[in-house]
């Protein structure tokens, strides 16, 4: 490579400036690639180049370089990373990068006729000497290359960046492996394997002779030796955060409000209730010669003492977020339980931190007073609620912030991530504790900021987040296994055990006695099985373990022999209790959590209930919990929200469940008639005698049909998946139970009889009744069980936890379960129509008819949705939707036969004509398909024909709410006129046109043969439909 | 007052009472002072106003909705025993009591008579979007509200009359956990 210009200098030595510069190398038209400064220097300095360099300095200053090649230009970019700060300055031709974007050279301290080396010789006054080179690193400044270089080995200046990340990565693609292994990971938590690891990971280091580091420097980044290492700093300040702020975003949820009581209990009093009791026995254990004498470093024994003791069960005693985050998210208990463990090991931070400085001063302190303990309880307050008040300022300063982001969406996710985490290092700043204020500013991130920000900035924050966490996560496990391959530990047998002990029995003791208290105020009791649940489930981690790292030799003597207690009651909680709680959750037949996507009735009542609640303790006198939620959401609605949410009028969560619904619907709509032509493939390879291949997903043979259906619906684009809801049933009749033809010509399945249906071949719907057997039935369900089991959702959900999958893709499920059940709705409706064209019912008379033709169409909508109540119980409300529609459109259409009784039926027709009836129309050659539900218009090409003496077909249904009764008189049917073509097909149909044919809304089919009522149809519809 | 109160509730009262309602003693007493404090005129009844003098029921929005379920068809006052009778629902449940009062399918009753203004055992439509109505203000567009409701009818409609029956909206609230937001703790 050659070295581009004489004066291009570029002094690197830190990890930053390359990747600085990176961007601005590639700028320069002349140089071909990033620039190595040792060949920088060479060119530069020939003399000291071809010197054989030791190390980074060695150099004899170069008295021959001239000043003027070496010289800054003026303006220049200015700044060397000499490893500890940005300092001197870097010469940079003038024109790529605007100078002016830099700071002015600081000129003093950086002497031009000093070559790299020589410079790190003689550092200016003030800074510290340069690290020596890492051991494992390559020394490639001895080679002294000349000219040009192909390729380069950099390892000092890349060599961190690479191992970090490529640590990271491969920490966190290590999930993929464990989920890949499925039989492993569902059986061992996550959280073990990858101790399990690290442990791998640590014993190669070990085995290779790599040396431990020294943590008492404790280096976020070891420049040592490159491989990251556990340090407390790294993992309260980096690791840590991003956990903590994914756990409070979860926290926003009205099952943790309702717990806080108990979880501050929990966090509270039982965190200082377990230290102390811990701390005690210990040490009484201790006096009483149980434990005996520790090791410390010196070679000699200790018998531990009192304050020894307390600094130990201060930091075992506090259960950690990430171990019980990792563990419980897998279990999915229900939410109370869940929040409760999951709370009080949050928030016990602020009493494990005050504790645990507080008894290491203690422990320094040669006596103690009696105001030390005053300040102890003072610094729980400035802790906690410092940590608090700081965390939701930084939490509305987010909201603040997002409220004026509307036209730079792109910063939205960098102000709510970066003032997260800034709020946690302020407050590490001020020893507050980090963890609360991380969460009182997730929490008022989530009550205002996140509903402030674009709908993809929210998914950016909660993804990022998430990944970032389940990272942090892999990492914090991964460093908690490969500390354990270490020559520092001490074992002592008699204190190990006695503190697993000790920890056990006090986490139980505690829980119970702690539960009795607050189930005394509870409305909802805590029952004995999940009180141990909330025992087992008290986990440590690598909180306890940076706690114990972080001590002081000289103040806690046997200082190894807690490490490796603390250590072995991690594992021991994670292993053993980690690995047995889920069985033992299903064993103790704890309420499991029930993931529900909330409905409106649901939102709807909670609101109710809310006001209700507080009406009726204002009724009592009593001012409780409902009074308080009422009294803060008063206040939330009328002031805050307004100063912090940017449309504070149209924020409310009843609106934005109903837009999270309805556009979850309107998915369906747009994928429903794909699906349904994808099924209706399947049908027609069913019925062409390819029974069972229509639950494969493989499709070979289907490709001539879908050249076909191609042909025939050219705007639609088929997709391959695998077909739900047409349950290959054997034979002929493997129609819904429920739906009944009342005339079959051929036994179609019910996609196939529609074409026939607008193809003027209704006759083919059959002539009798088919009722599905049992077996049918049977089989049908099998068969759509098996279907829904190769959905690549399952096959998702079953290959990775479910925690590994996000919300969005939890929603697919439901997704394509909606698809599928309009699909079926649409092919429903469509068969409705059919049969009501031969069902003009007399019985609703002309009130009905006059209704229907008048377009209110209440009544001919409630009767379609009466009878696909039985159709489909799970969703109607797509149905409605689209029968709304058309009794609009019906309504625009001038009365033109108010006399007409048969006009019911037509304006039932008209006012199911759905979208799923393009399909007909398509088929029947109209000329175009709209592949919309609910919105295209059903088209009919047949002509109306006043029937004489046609009776019209009478079915009796046993449950169907129309009173079908035969007709015997002519009606004389008179057709509506043809609607305004332009007003009907809009949305995702505007590909197709769909033309109009002069008539629509027939109320009897032109070849009906008229049938007697055939038999009631069989009861057994139901089980279809619930098995699905 | 207490004392007072205590002085106008006979024993036998109590007793009947405490049968009825599973309240202990102290608790009657309490809500006896409570409901002789809100009878302003003394006549041992209580009112629509009586109810709604309390300030902070007035600005309720389901204030009217929730006095109205205190009384009895038809009836125009309520006396100590049925006002008992009606707040015995919001007793927490317990396991082992018997739950004739404050059990699910009461507390879920209640519940249904704020949404069922016209007693006629089923919500409709207009029902529901004058609840909404009340609760959410003028947030919210008229259009919207009524396609919320339509919506939400629609979601817990099973028999496809367009309204909520009780079983209706018991199987829509299946999954709520009714026993704990319906309980005050302090009825325990």
């Amino acid at each position: 490579m050659p070295a581009c210009r004489p004066d291009e200098r570029l002094r690197r030595r830190g990890p930053m400036l390359p990747l600085l510069l990176l961007p601005l190398l590639l700028l320069q038209p002349t140089c071909g690639g990033p620039l190595d400064s040792q060949q920088l220097d060479a060119a530069a300095a020939p003399s000291a180049s071809s010197a054989p360099l030791r190390g980074w300095a060695s150099v004899a200053p170069p008295a021959d370089v001239a000043a003027p090649a070496t010289a800054p230009a003026p303006g220049s970019v200015a700044a060397v990373w000499d490893g500890d700060r940005w300092q001197g300055q870097v010469p940079w031709p003038p024109p790529p990068p605007p100078p002016d974007n830099y700071p002015p050279p600081p000129q003093p301290t950086y002497d031009p006729r000093y070559s790299y080396g020589d410079y790190a010789a003689a550092p200016p006054p003030g800074l510290p000497p340069l690290p020596a080179p890492a051991p494992g690193s390559i020394d490639i400044e001895s080679e002294a290359p000349h000219g040009i270089h192909v390729a380069n080995w950099r390892w000092n200046e890349v060599g961190i960046f690479f191992t970090f990340t490529a640590f990271i990565v491969i920490c966190g693609l290590a999930k993929v492996a464990f989920h890949h292994a499925h039989w492993l990971s569902s059986r061992i938590p996550e959280s073990c394997l990858m101790i399990c690891v690290g442990v791998a990971v640590g014993g190669v280091l070990y085995l290779c002779g790599v040396p431990e580091p020294e943590n008492k420097e404790d280096r976020v980044v070891p420049d040592e030796f490159h491989l990251p290492t556990f340090t407390p700093r790294l993992f309260f300040l980096i690791l840590l955060p991003p956990v903590i702020l994914e756990s409070a975003y979860s926290l926003y949820n009205r099952a943790f409000a309702v717990n806080l009581h108990t979880v501050l209990l929990y966090a509270i009093v039982g965190t200082l209730l377990n230290t102390f009791t811990i701390g005690l026995m210990l040490y009484a254990l201790s006096e009483a010669g149980a434990i005996g004498r520790l090791p410390v470093d010196s070679g000699s024994s200790v018998h531990v003492t009192l304050p020894d003791c307390m600094v130990f069960s201060a930091l075992i005693s506090a259960v950690d977020p990430v171990a019980v985050l990792a563990i419980f998210q897998e279990v999915g208990v229900n939410q109370d339980l869940y929040y409760l463990l999951f709370g009080e090991s949050l928030l016990n931070d602020a009493v494990t931190v005050v504790l645990y400085t507080t008894m290491v001063t203690f422990a320094e302190l040669p006596e103690v007073h009696g105001e030390q303990y005053v300040l102890a309880v003072l610094a729980f307050f400035t802790v906690s609620l410092g940590g608090l008040s700081l965390g939701v300022v930084f939490g509305l300063v987010t909201a603040l912030l997002t409220r004026t982001t509307e036209e730079v969406r792109v910063v939205e996710p960098l102000a709510v991530l970066g003032i997260a985490y800034l709020s946690y290092i302020t407050a590490e700043l001020f020893h507050f504790s980090g963890i609360i204020s991380i969460i009182g500013c997730g929490l008022a991130q989530s009550h205002y900021a996140l509903r402030n920000i674009s709908s993809k900035s929210y998914t950016t924050v909660k993804y990022f987040t998430k990944m970032v966490s389940s990272t942090s996560d892999a990492i914090i496990f991964l460093f908690l296994g490969m500390v354990l391959v270490s020559d520092r530990h001490v074992w002592h047998t008699g204190f190990v055990s006695w503190t697993l002990f000790l920890c056990l029995i006090c986490r139980f003791g505690g829980v119970l006695l702690l539960t009795g208290l607050s189930n005394m105020f509870r409305a909802k009791k805590i029952n004995l099985q999940e009180q141990f649940i909330m025992g087992y489930g008290g986990l440590r981690g690598a909180i306890a373990f940076s706690l114990v790292e972080m001590l002081d030799e000289q103040t806690v003597r046997p200082r190894h022999v807690m490490l490796t207690t603390t250590l072995v009651v991690i594992l021991f909680t994670i292993f053993f209790q980690g690995a047995t709680i889920k069985p033992l959750v299903k064993l103790l037949n704890i309420e499991k959590s029930r993931d529900c996507a909330k409905t409106l009735n649901e939102e709807i009542s909670d609101n109710v209930l809310d006001h209700m609640m507080a009406g009726i303790e204002e009724i009592v006198g009593v001012r409780g919990d409902f009074y308080i939620r009422r009294k803060w959401e008063y206040v939330d609605e009328v002031y805050l929200k307004r100063i912090f949410l940017r449309d504070a009028n149209k924020e409310n969560s009843l609106t934005r469940l109903y837009e999270k619904l309805a556009l979850t619907q309107h998915f369906a709509h747009l994928y429903g008639p794909v699906t349904l032509v994808e099924d209706h493939k399947a049908t027609i390879l069913h019925n062409g005698d390819a029974l069972g291949e229509v639950d494969s997903e493989e499709t070979g043979t289907q490709t001539s049909v879908e050249q076909g259906l191609d042909q025939r619906f050219p705007g639609v684009q088929l997709r391959r998946r695998s077909p739900y809801d047409w349950p290959p049933a054997p034979g002929p009749a493997q129609v819904r139970a429920s739906w009944q033809p009342g005339t079959v010509g051929g036994g179609l399945p019910p996609a196939l009889a529609l074409r026939r249906t607008s193809s003027a071949a209704a006759r083919s719907m059959g002539s009798t009744s088919y009722h599905l057997s049992a077996q049918e039935v049977a089989e049908s369900t099998e068969t759509l069980r098996k279907a829904f089991r190769s959905s690549p959702y399952q096959k998702y959900c079953g290959r990775f936890g479910r925690h590994a999958v996000d919300d969005e893709s939890q929603d697919l499920s439901d997704q394509l379960k909606r698809r599928h059940l309009t699909a079926r709705r649409i092919t429903s409706m469509a068969a409705l129509v059919h049969r009501n064209t031969h069902v003009s019912d007399p019985s609703l008379g002309a009130a009905g008819a006059l209704t229907a033709a008048l377009g209110l169409g209440q009544l001919p909508r409630r009767q379609i949705h009466s009878e696909l109540d039985e159709l489909l119980p799970e969703e109607l409300e797509g149905i409605e939707v689209i029968l709304h529609r058309a009794g609009q459109r019906a309504t625009r259409r001038p009365p033109s036969s108010t006399s007409s009784t048969s006009s019911g039926g037509g304006g039932l027709a008209a006012g199911a004509g759905a979208g799923a009836l393009a399909l007909t129309g398509a088929l029947a050659g109209v000329g175009a398909l709209a592949p919309l539900a609910g919105r295209g218009l059903h088209v009919r090409p047949h002509s109306l024909q006043p029937r004489g003496a046609a009776p019209l077909v009478a079915r009796q249904e046993t449950s169907a709410s129309i009173a079908v009764l035969p007709t015997a008189e002519s009606e004389p049917l008179i057709p509506p006129p043809p609607p305004p073509p332009a007003a009907s097909a809009p949305g995702p149909a505007r590909r197709v046109s769909l033309q109009m044919p002069n008539l629509e809304g027939i109320a009897e089919h032109p070849a009906g043969p008229q049938q007697p009522p055939t038999a009631p149809p069989p009861a057994n519809n139901g089980e279809e439909e619930s098995s699905v | 007052m207490g004392n007072r109160s205590s002085l106008l509730l006979r024993d036998e009262e109590i007793a009947q009472i405490q049968e009825e309602t599973g309240f202990t003693p102290n608790q009657i007493e309490r809500l006896y002072s409570r409901f002789t404090s809100l009878d302003r005129g003394d006549c041992g009844t209580l009112s629509r106003e009586d109810f709604l003098r309390i300030p902070e029921l007035a600005i309720n929005p389901l204030g009217d909705r929730i006095v109205h379920a205190f009384f009895e068809d038809g009836a125009d006052r309520v006396n100590f025993r049925q006002f008992m009778q009606v707040l015995a629902r919001f007793r927490p449940i317990k396991k082992n009591k018997d739950n004739k009062l404050n059990s699910r399918e009461q507390k879920l009753q209640f519940a249904f008579k704020m949404y069922d203004l016209d007693n006629d055992d089923k919500v409709s439509r207009d029902e529901l979007l004058a609840i909404l109505h009340m609760m959410v203000g003028a947030n919210i567009s008229e259009e919207q509200l009524t396609s919320i409701a339509e919506r939400t009818i629609m979601e817990a409609d099973q028999n496809g009359d367009q309204m909520i029956s009780f079983e209706e909206f018991c199987k829509a609230l299946e999954r709520t956990d009714v026993e704990q937001k319906m309980s005050i703790r302090f009825l325990n």
